[in-house]
C-alpha cells in the first residue's frame, strides 16, 4: 500500500509495487493488475502507460478484460469518425467508455468515472507511483477522483 | 471464490447454451435428407441477422482460453457463470439463433432443425447438471408439427418451457386462434411459454412496426414495443381466458412498461368489452396470474428507487424474474443489477422465489441443495465447497 513510505519503494526498484510486466502490456496493450486486493487496469495508449481503478462502476465488471480502442464521434447525422484510436478504455460487458487520460467516462463524465493513477517503469515492469524523481508517489490509497 | 447472496434461492431465468464448433454440432441429429442439405448449401444456422453490438454478441470477457464463446461447453458455463455467481437454477433458453425456426419459409425443413436442436440440447446440456433446465423450441408456423414435436421431448425431466420468438411468425399473431393447440401441449406437459426477444424475424420480418431499425441500438431499446403488441392479443383474444393452466413468460423485453400497458387495457375494458365478451376478468388480471417478465437488460432509471414505484404499479411483486442472459455482452450481474432500493424481501423474490413458483421449482431446488450438502466426489467438488459458503 503506498503511502508514507511511497516514494522510497518507488526510488528502490526492488521495492517497486509492481502492477504488471511491460513486455506482456506492449503485447496485449490492456491487462489486468491487482494492488492489495484492489483491482487495476493498465493500458498502453499512444499518449503512454496509463493506470486506471479496474472494476467498471455500473455493475463492476473488470474493465482489465475489456478492450482498449477507439471513440465514434461525429460532426454530422450520419456521419462516423473514429478518433482517439487506443486511448479508450471499454468494458467488456455492457461497452461503457473510459477516457484513459482521466478515467472520467464518456457518456457522463461529471459523474461517472474511475480512478487514475501515476505509474513508471522499472526492471521491465509497470509499477505504481510516479517515478522517484517526480514529488512523491501517489497510489492507491490516493486516487485521483473516485 | 463464489459470490453470496441473502437470497435463499438464486434462479437465472435467461441463459443461453450454444455450440462448440457452431450449427455443425446439431448436424448429427439431423435426417440424412436434411444432412444433405445442409452440407450442400453450407446453411450456417436459422437467424443469422445483421444487427450486431459494437463488440459483439458475448461478453468480451467469456470467452474460452482457445478463443471460443462462452457457453460453447459445459464446463466453460460450470466454472465462469454457475459457480461463479452461485445459481442454483439456470433455465436455458438455448443459443437465440434456434428462435428463429419460426421464421423459417420451408417449414419441413424448420420442423427438422428444431427437433435436431432439441436433440442437442437434451443431449449436451441436460443431464449433466441439476442446476440446468432447458427450453425447447418449434417450428411454431407448423402447428400440428410443433404439438408433436412438444410431445416427443417435452416430458424430458429436465426441459421447463417451450421459447418462442416474442415476435409471432408470418403465419398470424401469437393471440390468434391458430396458435391454440401449441398452449394446450404445452399445458399437458407442464411446462411455461417463454416469449425471448429476438434481433430481427430471421430477416423475413422486420422487427418493429414501424419496419426495420437502422442500427442494433434502435433495435434493443424497442424489444418492449413488439412485446407489448404480442402481449395486447394474448390477452384480449381471449387466450389466457381459454388456458387458464397456461403459464407465460416474456423474456428480454424489459418490464417498466407493464403498469402502463395494464392500466390501458383495464380502461378500455371497462368502455369496450363489448368488442371483447368473452373476457371475464380485467385484463390485467390474467396477466398477475399467468404471466411473468425477466429483469434482463435491467431497467436503470436515473433514481434507482423509482424500481420500487414501478413493481408497486405493477400491483404484485410476484412478476419479475432475475435473469443474466450470459454469455451475451448485455449480461446483469446477479450482486449488482438489483438496486439496494427496491428493499430485501422484493430482491429476494426477484432473484429466484418467483422463479420458484412459476415454473414450479421446488422439486429441482430440493435436489440442487441436496447434492450440495452430499460430500462431494471430485466432480463436484466446487459445488460442494459452495454450500459451506452460505
Amino acid at each position: 500500500m503506498p503511502d508514507e513510505h511511497g516514494a522510497e519503494r518507488a526510488s528502490a526498484h526492488s521495492d517497486c509495487v509492481r502492477l504488471c510486466r511491460l513486455d506482456d502490456l506492449e503485447r496485449r496493450r490492456i491487462v489486468r493488475a491487482e494492488v492489495n486486493g484492489r483491482e487495476m487496469v493498465v493500458v498502453a495508449s499512444p499518449r503512454g502507460i496509463r493506470v486506471l481503478r479496474g472494476l467498471c462502476p455500473h455493475q463492476g465488471a473488470l474493465l482489465g478484460l475489456g478492450v482498449l480502442c477507439g471513440h465514434s464521434a461525429a460532426g454530422d447525422i450520419g456521419e462516423y469518425r473514429y478518433e482517439r484510436v487506443g486511448e479508450i478504455v471499454r468494458c467488456p460487458w455492457h461497452g461503457w467508455e473510459f477516457d484513459s487520460e482521466t478515467g472520467r467516462s464518456l457518456h457522463d463524465p461529471e459523474r461517472i468515472r474511475v480512478a487514475t493513477y501515476p505509474s513508471h517503469t522499472c526492471g521491465g515492469h509497470v509499477c505504481l507511483g510516479a517515478p522517484a524523481a517526480a514529488t512523491g508517489a501517489a497510489g492507491v490509497g490516493q486516487p485521483e477522483d473516485q | 471464490m463464489p459470490v453470496t447472496h441473502d437470497a435463499a434461492v438464486v434462479v437465472d431465468c435467461d441463459v443461453h447454451t450454444g455450440f462448440q464448433h457452431g450449427f455443425t454440432d446439431v448436424v448429427p441429429y439431423l435426417d440424412p435428407q436434411w444432412r444433405h442439405y445442409v452440407d450442400l448449401g453450407k446453411f450456417s444456422g436459422p437467424g443469422r441477422g445483421s444487427y450486431t453490438p459494437w463488440q459483439g454478441a458475448h461478453r468480451m470477457d467469456s470467452y474460452t482460453d482457445d478463443g471460443r464463446v462462452g457457453s460453447s461447453d459445459y464446463e466453460h458455463l460450470r466454472d465462469h457463470h454457475l459457480d461463479t455467481w452461485s445459481i442454483d437454477i439456470a433455465i436455458s433458453t438455448g443459443d437465440v439463433t434456434a428462435l428463429s425456426v419460426c421464421y423459417m419459409p420451408q417449414r419441413e425443413f424448420a420442423n427438422a432443425v428444431a427437433s435436431a436442436l432439441n436433440d442437442h440440447l437434451i443431449d449436451t446440456w441436460l443431464g449433466r447438471d441439476s442446476r440446468i433446465l432447458g427450453s425447447i423450441v418449434v417450428a411454431a408456423q407448423d402447428v400440428a408439427t410443433s404439438v408433436a414435436e412438444i410431445h416427443r421431448v417435452g416430458g424430458h425431466p429436465r426441459v421447463c418451457q417451450v421459447v418462442l420468438p416474442t415476435r409471432s411468425p408470418l403465419t398470424g399473431q401469437w393471440g390468434d386462434e391458430r396458435y391454440h393447440p401449441i398452449w394446450e401441449a404445452a399445458i399437458e406437459e407442464g411446462l411455461a411459454i417463454g416469449f425471448h426477444t429476438t434481433a430481427a424475424g430471421g430477416n423475413t420480418l422486420p422487427p418493429l412496426p414501424t419496419g426495420w431499425p437502422r442500427t442494433y441500438m434502435e433495435l434493443t431499446s424497442a424489444y418492449a414495443i413488439p412485446a407489448q403488441a404480442e402481449l395486447l392479443g394474448l390477452v384480449l383474444r381471449g387466450v389466457f381466458e381459454k388456458f387458464p393452466a397456461l403459464r407465460v413468460v416474456m423474456i428480454e423485453t424489459g418490464f417498466a412498461w407493464l403498469p402502463s400497458l395494464m392500466w390501458r387495457m383495464d380502461k378500455r375494458w371497462r368502455e369496450l368489452q363489448s368488442e371483447v365478451p368473452w373476457l371475464t376478468r380485467l385484463p390485467s388480471e390474467y396477466i398477475l396470474d399467468q404471466v411473468r417478465l425477466t429483469t434482463q437488460p435491467m431497467e436503470e432509471p436515473p433514481k434507482p428507487g423509482a424500481l420500487a414505484q414501478v413493481i408497486e404499479m405493477m400491483g404484485s411483486e410476484n412478476l419479475l424474474m432475475f435473469a443474466t442472459d450470459y454469455p451475451h455482452w448485455d449480461f446483469d450481474s446477479p450482486t449488482r443489477a438489483l438496486p439496494s432500493e427496491l428493499g430485501a424481501d422484493t430482491r429476494r423474490r426477484i432473484l429466484g422465489e418467483n422463479a420458484v413458483e412459476f415454473y414450479r421449482l421446488d422439486k429441482q431446488v430440493e435436489q440442487v441443495r441436496a447434492e450440495q450438502a452430499t460430500p462431494a466426489p471430485a466432480a463436484t467438488a466446487d459445488r460442494s465447497s459452495r454450500s459451506d459458503v452460505r
